[in-house]
C-alpha cells in the first residue's frame, strides 16, 4: 500500500465527485485559456481577411491600371516638358518649341525617379524647309533616341531595365524614318521605301495615321542625326511624358515633382479624357479603401466586445469554479472524516493525511489544466469559426500557456482542498471515532 | 514482566459548548504487562470506548497520566504521538472503520501508510488473511463482506505491525458464536505470544475472573 494507491482507489470509488471537480477546473481553465485564444484568433482572422481583401483590391487596381495604361498609351503622351523660357503662346502655331534644354535633363528625370511621370520621350525638333523627292516641303524634323526608362518603375520595364515592354513610341533605329501622314502622301512614300533626305539614305519604317495636327508633317528619326543636322549636340527642346494615372487630378503635384528635379522647366498638360478616366479609377480605389476601413473598424469593435465580455466572464467562471471546488472538497472531507480518524489512529501523520487531499487536488488540477488547454483552444476556434487543425490556428497556440495552466490549475485546486483538509486533520480523531 | 501500559487516575470529560458536560471517565487507574489479556466490562455508555481511546494515545484525558511503552503520549508532539501509535498500538474499533474503497488485502495493509517500517509487510498480511479465513474475500471491498468478515479484517489490520498493545472495542459484539470464538482465540494467542491485549465489552459472557468493571466512568473491582 502506498499513498498513490490510496488516492487512486478513492478517486475510483468516488468518481462523481472527482469528475465534478475535474469539470469545474477544466471549465475555469477553458475560460481562462479560451478567452485570449479567441481574441488572438479573431485578430489573426482579421489580418487574413484584410490581406486577402487588399490583395484582391490591389489585383483589381493593377488590372484597371493596366487597362488605363493601355488606353492612355493609345491616346499618347499627355504632358510636355519645355524649357523655362519657351514662349507658350507661339507654340501651337509654330508646331515645335524654340528653346532647347540639355539632353541630360531627361536622364535626370529617369534616374532621379520622377514620381508622377512615366514614358519619358526626349525630342529635338525643328520646322525646316527641305528639297525632298523633288518637292520643296516644310517638315518638322523630329529626332528621338526612344523612351528613357524611369528606373523605379520596374513593372513596365524589360528585365535589364533599359527599355519599356510596351513603349508609346518605339525606338527608331539610325537609318530609318517614321513619317507623318501628310508628308508621306505628298512625297508618295510608303513603309519599306528608300529615300534620300538631306544627303542621307533612309528606309521608311512606318507611316503614321492622320492626326489633323502638325504631327502630320513630322519626320521622325534618331536624335543623333537631328542634333548633327541642326548643329545642336546634346540638346533637346521637348520631353513628352505620360502622367501617372495616380496623379491624374494634380497638375500641381506633377509640376512640383518635375521642378524638384529640373527647376527651370515648364510643364504643360493636355488630353483631359485620360484625366477623367483616371479620376474615375481613383474614386474606385478610394471606395475600396473606405470599405476596407469600415470592415476593419467593424472587426475591431467586435474584438473589443469580446475583450470586454471575457474580461468579466473569465474571472467570474474561475471564481465560481473555485467556490464550487471548495464546496466539493468540503464534502469530500466530510465523507471521509471516519477515514481520517482511522488513518490517524493507525499512526498516519497529519502531513501524510494532508498530502492525501493535496495530491488528489493536484491530479485534478493537472488533468483539468490539460483538458482546459485543449477545450479552450477548441472553443476559441469554434467561436471565430476557424479550423482547429488549420495552420493559421495552430500557429496561434502558445504552449507557454499550457505551462502556466499546469501551475495555475493545480494551485487553484490545492487551495480549494487546503482549507477543508486542514480543518479535518485538526479535528479530534477520538471524537470522530466515537461518533456514530 | 514488562509494563506496556499504565493508566494513573485519569478523568475524561466531554465538553461541548451549549451542552451538558459528560464525565466519561472518573479517576481510572490500571496497568497492563506483556502477555496480559484484560477485559473491561461495563454497560453501554459507561465509558469503555473513551477508555480505549485515551489508552491508545488518541484522546487526551483531562487529568491523570498515561504511560505507553515508557512514554507519556500526550507529552509528545502530534507527529511523534502518531509514530508511537503506529509502532506500538493496534486498534480494533467497535464499528471496524474499514476503508470502504480498499480491498481486504489493502485494508489489512493500510497501516503501512504510516511507514514506520520499511520491511515488506505483504507476506505478513497474506498470512493474517489466511489465518482469519479471508482468502476467498481477499480482493473484495468491505461492502461485499459479512459483518463477521469485516470484524476479522479489522483485527488483521490491527495485528499487522505486531503492536505491543492491542486495544479491542467489542471485538465479538457483532459475531455469532463460532466467529466470536475464532476472534477470541486469536486475541488469546496474541497475548500468549507476548502482546498486551485490552478488550472492552458489555458482554457478560466474555468476563473472566480478573475482569474490571466500569460503571458510570469509574472502575470497580
Ligand atoms: N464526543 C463525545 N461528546 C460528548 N459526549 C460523548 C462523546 N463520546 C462519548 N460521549 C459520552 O461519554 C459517555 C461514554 O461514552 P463511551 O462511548 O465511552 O461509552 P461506551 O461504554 O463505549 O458505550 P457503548 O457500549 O455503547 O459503546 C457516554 O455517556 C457518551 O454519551
Ligand atoms: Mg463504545
Amino acid at each position: 500500500m502506498n499513498l498513490w494507491r490510496l488516492i487512486f482507489e478513492e478517486i475510483r470509488y468516488r468518481k462523481i465527485g472527482f469528475l465534478l471537480g475535474l469539470f469545474s477546473v477544466a471549465a475555469a481553465m477553458t475560460a481562462w485559456i479560451g478567452a485570449p485564444v479567441l481574441l488572438r484568433a479573431h485578430d489573426r482572422q482579421t489580418d487574413i481577411i484584410m490581406t486577402q481583401r487588399s490583395r484582391a483590391t490591389q489585383e483589381e487596381m493593377h488590372r484597371m491600371e493596366d487597362d488605363y495604361r493601355l488606353i492612355m498609351r493609345d491616346l499618347g503622351y499627355n504632358v510636355m516638358i519645355l524649357d523655362g523660357d519657351e514662349d507658350l503662346s507661339g507654340l501651337r502655331a509654330r508646331g515645335h518649341p524654340e528653346k532647347t534644354m540639355p539632353y541630360e535633363y531627361v536622364e535626370r528625370l529617369g534616374t532621379e525617379g520622377t514620381e508622377t511621370l512615366n514614358h519619358l520621350l526626349p525630342v529635338l525638333q525643328e520646322r525646316i524647309r527641305v528639297e525632298w523627292e523633288g518637292h520643296d516641303v516644310e517638315i518638322i524634323l523630329s529626332g528621338t533616341p526612344g523612351q528613357i526608362p524611369v528606373t523605379h518603375r520596374q513593372r513596365f520595364l524589360t528585365e535589364d531595365g533599359t527599355a519599356y515592354h510596351n513603349p508609346i513610341m518605339e525606338t527608331i533605329p539610325a537609318g530609318e524614318l517614321v513619317l507623318g501622314h501628310n508628308i508621306a502622301q505628298r512625297l508618295e512614300l510608303n513603309a519599306g521605301n528608300q529615300t534620300v533626305l538631306l544627303g542621307k539614305t533612309f528606309r521608311i519604317r512606318q507611316v503614321n495615321r492622320a492626326e489633323g495636327t502638325t504631327d502630320d508633317i513630322a519626320v521622325w528619326c534618331h536624335i543623333d542625326w537631328v542634333q548633327e543636322q541642326l548643329n545642336k549636340p546634346n540638346r533637346i527642346n521637348l520631353i513628352l511624358a505620360l502622367e501617372c494615372i495616380c496623379e491624374a487630378d494634380a497638375l500641381g503635384r506633377i509640376v512640383a515633382d518635375v521642378n524638384r528635379i529640373l527647376p527651370d522647366v515648364q510643364v504643360m498638360e493636355f488630353s483631359s479624357r485620360v484625366k477623367a478616366r483616371a479620376q474615375a479609377r481613383n474614386r474606385a480605389a478610394a471606395a475600396h479603401r473606405t470599405a476596407m476601413e469600415s470592415e476593419r473598424e467593424h472587426r475591431r469593435q467586435t474584438a473589443e466586445a469580446y475583450r470586454r465580455f471575457t474580461s468579466v466572464m473569465t474571472p467570474l467562471v474561475v471564481l465560481v469554479a473555485a467556490i464550487w471546488m471548495i464546496f466539493l472538497f468540503l464534502n469530500n472531507v466530510r465523507e471521509r472524516t471516519i477515514e481520517i480518524g482511522v488513518l490517524r489512529a493507525i499512526g498516519v501523520g497529519e502531513h501524510t493525511i494532508l498530502s492525501v487531499f493535496l495530491l488528489k487536488s493536484l491530479i485534478m488540477g493537472v488533468i483539468g489544466a490539460m483538458l482546459g488547454f485543449v477545450a479552450g483552444h477548441a472553443v476559441g476556434a469554434w467561436w471565430v469559426e476557424m479550423n482547429l487543425f488549420s495552420r493559421e490556428f495552430i500557429n496561434l497556440v502558445e504552449f507557454r500557456t499550457l505551462w502556466i495552466a499546469l501551475i495555475a490549475a493545480p494551485a487553484l485546486c490545492m487551495l480549494a482542498a487546503w482549507f477543508p483538509a486542514v480543518g479535518a486533520i485538526h479535528r479530534d480523531p477520538a471524537s470522530i471515532l466515537c461518533e456514530e | 514482566m514488562t509494563q506496556v501500559l499504565q493508566i494513573e487516575h485519569i478523568t475524561k470529560r466531554y465538553r461541548r459548548r451549549g451542552r451538558e458536560t459528560v464525565t466519561a471517565l472518573r479517576n481510572v487507574s490500571l496497568s497492563l504487562n506483556r502477555g496480559d489479556l484484560r477485559f473491561v466490562y461495563g454497560p453501554s455508555g459507561s465509558g469503555k470506548s473513551t477508555l480505549l481511546l485515551c489508552a491508545g494515545g488518541l484522546l487526551r484525558p483531562d487529568q491523570g497520566v498515561i504511560t505507553l511503552s515508557d512514554r507519556n503520549p500526550y507529552a509528545l508532539t502530534s507527529e511523534a504521538r502518531s509514530q508511537l501509535r503506529a509502532r506500538h498500538v493496534g486498534f480494533v474499533f467497535q464499528q471496524f472503520h474499514l476503508m470502504p474503497y480498499l480491498s481486504v488485502i489493502d485494508n489489512v495493509l493500510a497501516p503501512t501508510l504510516a511507514s514506520v517500517s520499511t520491511d515488506d509487510q505483504r507476506p505478513r498480511a497474506e498470512e493474517l488473511i489466511e489465518r482469519f479465513g479471508l482468502v476467498p474475500r481477499r480482493n473484495h471491498p468491505p461492502s461485499e463482506l459479512s459483518i463477521g468478515e469485516r470484524q476479522r479484517v479489522a483485527l488483521a489490520r490491527a495485528l499487522l505491525h505486531q503492536p505491543m498493545l492491542l486495544l479491542a472495542d467489542e471485538p465479538t459484539g457483532n459475531l455469532d458464536q463460532d466467529n466470536g470464538k475464532r476472534v477470541m482465540d486469536a486475541l488469546r494467542e496474541y497475548a500468549a505470544a507476548g502482546g498486551a491485549v485490552m478488550i472492552v465489552t458489555h458482554d457478560r459472557e466474555l468476563r473472566d475472573a480478573d475482569a474490571l468493571h466500569l460503571v458510570d466512568g469509574a472502575l470497580t473491582a
